[in-house]
C-alpha cells in the first residue's frame, strides 16, 4: 500500500525538526514562507475529528513552542498558526497537520478574509446549531426546560430527531 | 484536566486577590469595598486585563452581550461578528494574553481540545465541509485584536477563501538545511 505523503516523510526522516513516539515536526519541502514548519502526530489521523484529545493537545503544545521559536530564532515579526480539516478548507494531504507559519514584513503572503453579513434571524440560527451540537445528548432533557431553548425551532427539530 | 500552573490561579473565579486588577477597569466593583454593591450580580468570571480596554474581557465579563456557544472556566467562544464564513467561531482564554505564545501550557493544551469539538460541532451542526483552525499573531501575521484568540472558520465547496490552501514557493534542499540549523 502507498503511504500518504506525510507518513513517508516520518519513514524517511526528513528535514525533521522535532520527534518523540507521537508526535512529528519537519520544515515544509514547500514553504508558504521562510520556515514554514508542518507539526504531525506519528499516527495517521486523517481529520482533526479523529485525533484523540491527548494528541491534539500535544501537538499543538509543540506547535506553540515553534511559534516561540520562529519568532525568537528567525526574526519573523509574527507568526500565524494554521489547520487545513478537510479537502474543502484547502487540505491537500490526508493527514492532519498543524502549519506553524513565520510572519516577515512585506512577505507578500495574505490570509485575509473579506467580512460577510448575516441577518440577525441567521445569526441565531448558527449560533444554536453550534451550541446545541455541544451538549452532550444525556442533558438534553435538562435543557428542555431553559425557556430559550423551547421557542427555539431548530430544537424542536433535535427533539424530533431520534 | 489538572490546572497546576500557579499563575492562573490569580484568574480562577471568587478569588480577588490578583494583584493587576486596575481600580478603574471593568473589575472596579469587586474591588471596592466603600460601595455598596450588594445588588450588583457579580459577574462569574473576572478577566485580569491590565488595562481594561480590551473588548474581549469586556466580553468575557458579560458586559458586552454577544452570541455564545461554548463556556466553560477558563474559556468561551462566541460567534465572530465580522465572519469569513456562516458559523465563524472565537475560541478566547478568559485570562488576558496578548498573543498566542504566553498562554500557559495547561490552558493550550485544553483550548485546542476544545476548539476540536466545537470543530466537530460546526461541521455537524452547519453541515460545513471542513474547517479551518486559524490563529494570528503579531500585526504583520495579520492580528487586530489585543487579545489572543483562535478563529474557527466553516469551510463550504467553492466559498470565497481560497487563501487558506497556502502559496507555495520553491526551495532548494540547501536553503532549507541552513533553516533547519537556525532552529535546532
Amino acid at each position: 500500500m502507498r503511504l500518504c505523503e506525510f507518513c513517508e516523510k516520518i519513514n524517511k526522516k526528513r528535514n525533521v525538526l522535532y520527534e518523540d513516539k507521537d508526535i512529528y515536526a519537519m520544515l515544509g519541502s514547500r514553504p508558504s514562507t521562510k520556515g514554514h514548519i508542518i507539526v504531525i502526530p506519528k499516527e495517521h489521523y486523517t481529520i482533526f475529528e479523529h485525533v484523540p484529545d491527548d494528541i491534539v493537545a500535544k501537538t499543538f503544545l509543540i506547535a506553540n513552542s515553534f511559534m516561540k521559536l520562529v519568532l525568537k530564532k528567525l526574526g519573523a515579526t509574527g507568526v500565524n498558526l494554521l489547520v487545513r480539516n478537510g479537502i474543502a478548507a484547502g487540505q491537500s494531504v490526508p493527514h492532519f497537520a498543524v502549519h506553524v507559519i513565520p510572519r516577515y514584513k512585506d512577505d507578500q503572503f495574505n490570509l485575509k478574509w473579506n467580512f460577510k453579513h448575516f441577518t440577525e434571524d441567521k445569526m441565531i440560527k448558527y449560533q444554536s446549531a453550534i451550541k446545541y451540537y455541544l451538549i452532550p445528548k444525556k442533558n438534553i432533557e435538562k435543557v428542555r426546560d431553559d425557556r430559550e431553548v423551547k421557542a427555539n425551532y431548530l430544537y424542536s427539530q433535535l427533539q424530533r430527531s431520534p | 484536566m489538572n490546572f497546576k500552573d500557579s499563575s492562573f490561579k490569580s484568574s480562577i473565579p471568587g478569588n480577588t486577590n490578583s494583584s493587576n486588577h486596575n481600580t478603574n477597569s471593568s473589575n472596579a466593583y469587586t474591588n471596592n469595598p466603600n460601595q455598596n454593591n450588594h445588588n450588583i450580580q457579580k459577574p462569574h468570571y473576572n478577566s485580569t486585563t491590565n488595562d481594561g480596554d480590551c473588548i474581549f474581557c469586556k466580553i468575557i465579563n458579560h458586559q458586552i452581550s454577544v452570541r455564545s456557544v461554548f463556556e466553560d472556566d477558563y474559556i468561551i467562544a462566541i460567534l465572530d461578528i465580522n465572519p469569513a464564513n456562516k458559523g465563524h467561531v472565537l475560541v478566547i482564554p478568559k485570562k488576558h494574553y496578548t498573543v498566542i505564545p504566553q498562554i500557559d501550557n495547561d490552558i493550550v493544551k485544553h483550548i485546542f481540545v476544545v476548539c476540536k469539538k466545537i470543530s466537530k460541532a460546526v461541521i455537524g451542526g452547519l453541515k460545513a465541509d471542513g474547517t479551518n483552525i486559524y490563529t494570528a499573531c503579531g500585526g504583520s501575521a495579520g492580528q487586530t485584536s489585543q487579545h489572543a484568540l483562535i478563529h474557527i472558520i466553516p469551510r463550504f465547496k467553492d466559498d470565497d477563501l481560497g487563501n487558506f490552501s497556502l502559496k507555495q514557493t520553491e526551495i532548494s534542499d540547501k536553503e532549507l538545511e541552513s533553516v533547519r540549523e537556525m532552529l535546532i
